[in-house]
């Protein structure tokens, strides 16, 4: 009987000293995972998906279903966006392509957005920059970005 | 009591060796341990950051280690907080330290400009020790069966949604949907949930089932709902055949006294139907082979569920059957109704995959089984059923969720890690994943989803922040029908304009003073609030859309209805629109002389609007179709949204340009006075 009880303290003890590494597998750290984006880009994309993806389709390539009214059209952005320096694309962002003396047909949305959205736009248009990389991010919902 | 007096003694006299000797060593060991104490206490954690972070300050090489600052404590009585984290991170309200290195570096974001440190402490947000000095000390990361562990960054959301109680809590995602997710899937229904007491729960009532149904489509649905409806919001009760047999016999019994409309089907045109079908947008709110809205039932395999007859009365008056349903009484002739109701059970009359059950009615004998099992699974928390009790709630209550102390052991035999966030998770995900006998249904969350609704009930803590630092959704009721005061019900239109909302559930897609339906996204279906409509647009322009609505944002897919309003009823509508559901602040009118309005085409043309707008021929899709638009818009309206978009539609695609009211107004003057196109008139 004691010997059992001794056993049994021990064992808690044991278990209540080592932090045992919890068994099985975490699903919802996976379930938050949003492609390969940290959580940042991840909201960045979201931004672009809202306000951006009407022109320049959802992941970027120029493709969105207003791009063909204008001209010259949204570029793609695998090709272009490397050729932009990291102020630069604020510029754009924030003061719309006029800021670079470019057609104004890239609004602006420094006014629209926070602070945090744009640094979360420009982190997500950073991954996106980074050659060979593709562009980020799952495909946008069929109605995303037509308000 | 033997109490020992030492006798004073001769100091020549002999004391033991033994006892110096533990005295001797006594001595040392107190030295030293005041000595370790002092050195230990000088060498602190916190004490060598502060040295770093001097030698930071000054731009010295980091090798000073005098912690001159001293411990540094927020202390927050009504939080119950006490917070000595800034006594290692020493920057983290100086934007200067954006780029400095951990444990130093400045909040990220703009957070600490609303949740100042002094007023918010850290640990308030972040969860972990806030008493602790060292860094294993302080909770940080995960720690095993540590009581309040720092959040992760993953579930930061969770601990926004103590405080800020609202059902979309501004700059948050995760919590937001979660908790749109849960007032989706009813959990209000079966538990008691803090913040949602406002919650309706929305499910059909079952009277007259045996009307609607055959016995082959209930034994699929109550099998497997997603099985007919991919995106069911009743959940799978994972039943065995047999209950399920018997929960069919119970509900095809006859309940209540509902009796269908008659109609003579051989002049039924389905031809007709299916015009009529596109023609009334019905795609905005059913989706039909993958495409159309999400706000009501999928119809792609309607006529394998519902009879020709009952279609046919549903659609005649669907309030009749359903009064709390978000469907419109649409104004179809008799013969319209049945060409409609023969459409949809011809086209899309196919069983789903894995629905051929047999049609063979059920034994009656198991209807009484089937009610045990009706009120076992709480099936009356949602659906209402002529001659049933309404009975308690079936779940627990959902109040300190977030804090709930879990047994590990059955957790660990599953192969389950034993952390809070991952036990609702696996348990959102599916019950029967946790527990076998759970009662609960399984909702069919994607990962996504579960993730959210996670998020959503971590928020729900044990101690709930005082009142005075929560925020929570304003009870708004338009000032033009009666005081804030009215009890905080949401609003009710009244009246024969009431009756006219009731009729056509305006309400299930717009909003007035906050109050409409909110779909599972957490925003009502139309970007439209009806509050201050009638200082929007024009009066002439509401009755001719009430009554024959069109495509004014050609690439959005959500358009209104074709509702049939009879001219009588858009008259009053529009009347009552343009008198009461108006804003004096924006009102208004704008100089129309040439100048202006030049001055306004060159505006239009700096900042590249054509981009989103048709003017003439030419232009976007995005935005309305700006030709002929004075007599849609009135200019006060158009004024004051081009100066502030985004405060009157947060999130809309109309950027903010920064114009002057100058140029608002010049803009103003020149878009409304854009002609009309003639060819094709600006709508259908």
């Amino acid at each position: 009987m004691s010997r059992s009880w001794l056993g049994l303290v021990a064992l808690l003890a044991v278990a209540g000293c080592r932090a045992p590494s919890p068994p099985g597998n975490d699903a919802l750290q996976a379930a938050f995972k949003d492609d390969a984006l940290s959580a940042r880009a991840a909201r960045g994309h979201r931004v672009f998906l809202q306000r951006c993806a009407t022109c320049h389709g959802p992941r970027g390539r120029g493709d969105g279903q207003n791009a063909y009214n204008l001209q010259p059209p949204p570029p793609d952005f695998q090709e272009s966006l490397s050729r932009l320096s990291p102020a630069d694309r604020r510029r754009v962002v924030e003061g719309g392509t006029a800021a670079l003396g470019r057609s104004p047909l890239c609004p602006p949305w420094g006014r629209s957005l926070g602070p945090d959205d744009v640094d979360a736009l420009l982190a997500w248009l950073e991954e996106a920059a980074r050659p060979a990389a593709g562009l980020p991010g799952p495909d946008a919902p069929a109605a995303c970005g037509a308000r | 009591m033997g109490v020992a007096v030492v006798k004073p003694q001769g100091l020549g006299r002999r004391v033991s060796p033994g006892l110096l000797l533990v005295f001797g060593l006594l001595s040392v060991a107190l030295v030293a341990t005041v000595v370790w104490a002092v050195w230990k206490e000088a060498r602190a954690e916190w004490r060598v950051w502060q040295g770093r972070y001097a030698a930071l300050e000054a731009g010295a090489p980091v090798t000073a280690e005098d912690g001159a600052r001293g411990l540094q404590q927020i202390w927050l009585p009504d939080l119950d907080r006490v917070d000595r984290c800034t006594s290692c991170h020493l920057g983290i309200a100086e934007p200067e330290r954006a780029g400095a290195p951990q444990p130093f570096r400045a909040h990220p974001g703009r957070w600490l400009e609303i949740h100042r440190p002094d007023r918010y402490g850290c640990t308030a947000c972040h969860g972990g020790q806030g008493e602790a000095t060292s860094y294993r000390g302080a909770a940080h990361g995960p720690i095993p069966y540590w009581p309040e562990p720092m959040a992760s960054r993953e579930l930061m959301e969770a601990r926004c949604g103590t405080c800020h109680r609202e059902r979309r809590p501004k700059g948050t995602d995760w919590l937001a949907r979660g908790r749109a997710l849960m007032a989706d899937r009813n959990c209000t229904a079966c538990h008691e949930v803090p913040g949602h007491d406002a919650a309706e729960v929305r499910a059909p009532r079952l009277d007259g089932l045996a009307l609607k149904v055959p016995p082959s489509w209930l034994r699929g649905w109550l099998k497997k709902p997603n099985g007919y409806l991919p995106k069911s919001r009743m959940g799978d009760f994972r039943l065995s055949e047999r209950d399920v047999e018997a929960l069919a016999a119970f509900l095809l019994q006859p309940h209540g006294k509902l009796a269908l409309d008659r109609t003579d089907w051989s002049k039924a045109d389905t031809e007709k139907g299916g015009e009529l079908f596109r023609a009334s947008r019905c795609v905005t709110c059913h989706e039909v082979n993958g495409r159309g809205g999400t706000l009501a039932p999928a119809l792609t395999h309607v006529g394998a569920k519902a009879s020709r007859d009952w279609l046919y009365s549903w659609i005649r008056d669907p309030h009749r059957f359903q009064p709390k349903t978000l469907m419109p009484r649409f104004q179809f002739r008799d013969d319209e109704a049945r060409d409609l109701a023969a459409y949809l059970s011809s086209e899309y009359g196919e069983a789903p995959e894995g629905f051929q059950a047999s049609d063979a009615a059920p034994s009656p004998a198991l209807a009484e089984e089937g009610r045990g099992i009706y009120e076992k699974r709480g099936c009356y928390s949602c659906h209402e059923l002529e001659g049933f009790p309404a009975l308690a709630r079936i779940g627990p209550k959902l109040a300190a969720i977030g804090d709930r102390v879990l047994e590990p052991a059955p957790l660990v035999a599953r192969g389950i890690r034993t952390t809070l966030p991952n036990w609702l998770f696996t348990k959102v995900s599916g019950p029967e994943r946790v527990l076998d006998a759970a009662r609960m249904p399984t909702f069919g969350f994607a990962e996504d989803e579960a993730a959210a609704v996670t998020v959503a009930l971590l928020s729900l803590r044990a101690r709930e922040a005082p009142p005075a630092r929560t925020t929570r959704d304003p009870v708004r009721v338009p000032p033009a029908y009666g005081s804030p005061t009215s009890g905080g019900k949401p609003y009710e239109p009244q009246g024969e304009f009431g009756a006219l909302v009731r009729r056509y559930r305006c309400l299930s897609c717009h909003t007035i003073g906050g109050s409409g339906h909110v779909t599972a996204t957490g925003a009502p279906l139309s970007t439209v609030r009806l509050d201050r409509i009638g200082s929007q647009l024009t009066r002439e322009h509401l009755e001719r859309y009430i009554a024959k609505p069109y495509g004014v944002r050609v690439a959005l897919p959500e358009r209104m209805p074709h509702l049939n309003v009879a001219p009588e009823e858009a008259r009053t509508l529009a009347a009552y629109l343009s008198t009461v559901m108006v804003d004096d602040a924006i009102e208004g009118t704008v100089p129309v002389d040439a100048v202006t309005v030049a001055r306004g085409k060159q505006l239009f043309d700096r900042h590249g609007c054509v981009g989103c707008h048709i003017v003439g021929d030419k232009g976007g899709y995005v935005g309305p179709d700006l030709n002929g638009c004075g007599a849609r818009l009135k200019p006060g309206w158009a004024v004051a949204w081009l100066l502030e978009p985004e405060r009157w539609k947060p999130g809309t695609l109309e950027p903010d340009h920064g114009l002057t009211r100058p140029e608002a107004e010049a803009l103003t003057a020149y878009v409304l006075s854009l002609p009309a196109r003639k060819a094709k008139g600006a709508g259908r």
